[in-house]
């Protein structure tokens, strides 16, 4: 049923990226009868490609491609996101939040903030409220649309016992798109304790298999994967005309569009753009503002991992298996602004927490030797883990650029990632570790570790939404400012990273902006 | 993910068992070696000669040591480096450059060679630091194969409390996912 489209045909949407953005925009603009072409990086996997194995999958879904990492980041591997149809939705754990009302108007709630370049988004919460609810049927996140949720594994049961016994309120399984129950074609969660991994049986909701299959059958979507977009390419009147693109055999091919939208995630998006600079658009495409790869944020993010008294074997189960919501909101008196949540998360097998907990954790005697293999590793089936995530403070030198000269297999310009921590972030960061480390103590834990932030899986904001054309790339359609058929269709749009992680926010905006373009589409003005 | 220990090359290598691939046949040198003496763990060397492939053993031991462990997943971390270095020069050339390095005990001004697989535990000690500051490139390169090798070994994790793959017993619904019988009853 899947259609196949020419590459001179210019009435279809072309979208670049098939994860939460792309793949939803994809799928809700085939439901609607749009004709969509949409390129993917990497290979089309099925659900017998997705084993129980950290270092294949690692190397199945990754984006491994060079990337450079300059300040706070890993020098050279600066982000963990995936290069596959489906993006990040193969390896994502599965948490579906909702921003809070007041993280819409971050601007207006924190105030003005040295350093920060915060803004309130174009929209609010009222306006996303039916898309949210849209994503979450969607989804089947649990805990909305009468979906129970998820029951808890040990890792849960601890965090849950320490967080109460603090005094903690708002404790519980999460909202996640995993299957409690058999929804949707999808079978219900059977505790395998790989979800990041890629959910072997299908029970965790991924555009590869829950969005794909479908837009596929409505025959008005044709997905390309294997195919690296190299450039957009416009008209004399600035207009987004088409993209050129690196096909599976290598070859140059060039799709022409009607409309282009980039979901390629926040390092990607802004990437493409600067590729595409022109002698119309020296600076790069959509980027007259001089936006187009600032405000990177990758939320706060920090680990715990504790010693507890008996055994937990945190890999049993759902790996974000519960969720501690008490810190998330805005209180001034904590010293920082925002809010974080504190999420179950295990260790990705004994091998990484042998090397990160040495390696990441200032507590530990050293990296190696008697001493750590008796304090830590051998101490591994009695831990439990918790991730600390929340909002980060945009800053205008955080961003993404081109390497000089430094180019990859595509021969484009390798990207190159700044970060560094804002003194909010670090605030946030300390106050969560303090807390994470005594929710472990009251559940009786001897020992916890505190882990800096891995590589980013949340990265946001390169390409931001904003009233204002000088403030940001896109408005809040998530057309650009100075291209009117030229998309962001993916977290880069985020004006502030708000402390959920991100990937229900995506798919609801996604939703909302198959709506307008089809709208547009319908009236001519695009 | 092992982030701690990441570089493209390690990340890609991923935390897979090292030793997987590698052929248990013959015997590891000649003349009465104590680790060729079971022959389940001894492996026909592609690429190294046998002073560093003692060399290595014992340090891969000296880095993470179990006493519930015999030699046989260090002896198969090291098959592993040998594999590596038979298709790279350069690791080839930083390994027994390495393990040559350790076979020096400095005493005062003085340096002696002893191999290292020779070495008392103290002195190995004293020589794997030496190498950690003076020859990082060497040291890390033996440590991240010794924690993805040794670490990623099924049995090795298993025996830590890591049970591996799930979806072929039908996950942990109902072996254990939930267990946890040592925490008092939340309110």
């Amino acid at each position: 049923m899947a259609r196949t489209y020419d590459l001179s045909d210019d009435s279809v949407v072309v979208i670049i990226g098939s994860g939460a953005g792309g793949g939803t925009l994809g799928h809700e603009l085939s439901e609607k009868g749009i004709d969509v072409v949409c390129l993917e990086a990497g290979p089309r996997l099925d659900l017998g490609d997705i084993v129980n194995d950290w270092g294949e999958m690692g190397a199945k879904l990754s984006w491994n491609d060079k990337r450079i990492g300059t300040g706070a980041l890993n020098p050279g591997y600066p982000l963990w996101v995936c290069k596959t149809v489906g993006g990040t939705t193969v390896h994502w754990a599965g948490a579906s939040l909702r921003f809070q009302e007041h993280e819409w108007k971050a601007r207006t709630t924190y105030g003005d903030i040295a350093g920060a370049t915060l803004l309130d988004w174009p929209i609010d919460a009222a306006e996303m409220d039916p898309y949210y609810s849209r994503a979450e049927d969607k989804m089947g996140t649990t805990g909305t649309h009468g979906i129970p949720r998820l029951p808890g594994n040990n890792n849960y049961k601890v965090m849950e016992y320490g967080a109460k016994k603090l005094g903690y309120q708002t404790v519980h399984t999460g909202n996640m798109s995993i299957n409690p129950e058999p929804r949707d074609g999808r079978p219900s969660c059977l505790q395998l304790g790989f979800c990041m991994a890629g959910c072997a049986i299908g029970a965790k909701w991924s555009i590869l298999y829950s969005e794909v299959p479908k837009a596929e059958a409505t025959g008005h979507f044709e997905l390309r994967p294997d195919s690296m977009v190299v450039r957009i390419v416009h008209d004399d009147s600035g207009k987004a005309t088409g993209v050129e693109y690196l096909d599976a055999d290598g070859n140059l091919q060039m799709q022409k569009a009607r409309i282009v939208a980039v979901a390629g995630n926040s390092v990607e998006t802004p990437r493409l753009l600067l590729n595409s600079a022109s002698s119309m658009f020296p600076d790069g495409m959509a980027n007259s503002s001089g936006q187009v790869g600032r405000n990177y944020m990758r939320h706060l993010t920090a680990t715990v991992y504790a010693v507890m008294p008996g055994p937990v074997h945190f890999d049993r189960g759902t790996q974000m298996a519960g969720i501690v919501m008490d810190e998330v909101r805005h209180d001034d008196s904590r010293g920082f602004a925002g809010g974080y949540l504190m999420e179950t998360l295990p260790g990705f097998g004994v091998a990484a927490i042998a090397g990160n907990v040495g390696g990441m954790s200032i507590d530990t005697p050293g990296t190696w030797g008697r001493d750590y293999t008796r304090e830590v590793i051998e101490n591994y089936r009695n831990m439990a883990g918790m991730w600390l995530v929340g909002e980060d403070m945009p800053q205008a030198d955080n961003r993404v650029t081109l390497h000089d000269t430094e180019k990859d297999q595509y021969g484009l310009p390798v990207p190159v990632v700044h970060f560094d921590e804002h003194p909010n972030d670090l605030a946030m960061r300390n106050h969560a570790y303090r807390m994470g480390s005594a929710v472990y103590e009251a559940a009786g834990g001897s020992k916890s570790y505190e882990l800096p932030p891995f590589p980013g899986t949340h990265n946001l904001g390169t390409c931001r939404m904003s009233a204002n054309a000088d403030e940001g790339v896109c408005g809040s359609s998530g057309a650009t400012h100075d291209i009117p058929n030229l998309f962001i269709s993916d977290g880069s749009q985020f004006t502030t990273g708000a402390a959920e992680n991100p990937t229900l926010t995506i798919v609801a905006l996604a939703i909302r902006q198959a709506e307008l373009m089809a709208e547009a589409m319908r009236t001519n003005s695009i | 993910m092992d982030f701690s220990h990441l570089s493209r090359r390690t990340f890609l290598q991923g935390t897979g068992t090292t030793a997987a691939g590698v052929a248990i046949t013959g015997t590891l040198g000649a003349g009465g070696i104590a680790v060729a003496e079971d022959a389940s763990w001894a492996f026909e060397p592609k690429a190294l000669d046998e002073t560093t492939i003692r060399g290595l053993i014992a340090m891969a031991r000296q880095l993470y040591p179990h006493d519930f462990l015999d030699d046989g997943p260090y002896v198969q971390v090291v098959a592993g480096l040998d594999s590596s270095a038979a298709d790279d020069a350069d690791l080839q050339q930083t390994l027994t450059d390495g393990v040559s390095g350790l076979g020096v005990v400095v005493s005062g001004d003085a340096s002696h060679a002893v191999p290292f697989h020779e070495q008392s535990r103290g002195l190995q000690l004293r020589a794997m630091k030496r190498a950690e500051t003076e020859n990082n490139a060497f040291f890390e390169a033996v440590r991240g194969a010794t924690l993805g090798g040794l670490y990623g070994n099924p049995e090795v994790a298993a025996a830590l409390g890591f049970e591996g793959s799930a979806v072929e017993h039908g996950g942990y619904l109902d072996r254990g996912f939930d267990d946890i019988d040592w925490l008092p009853q939340s309110s």
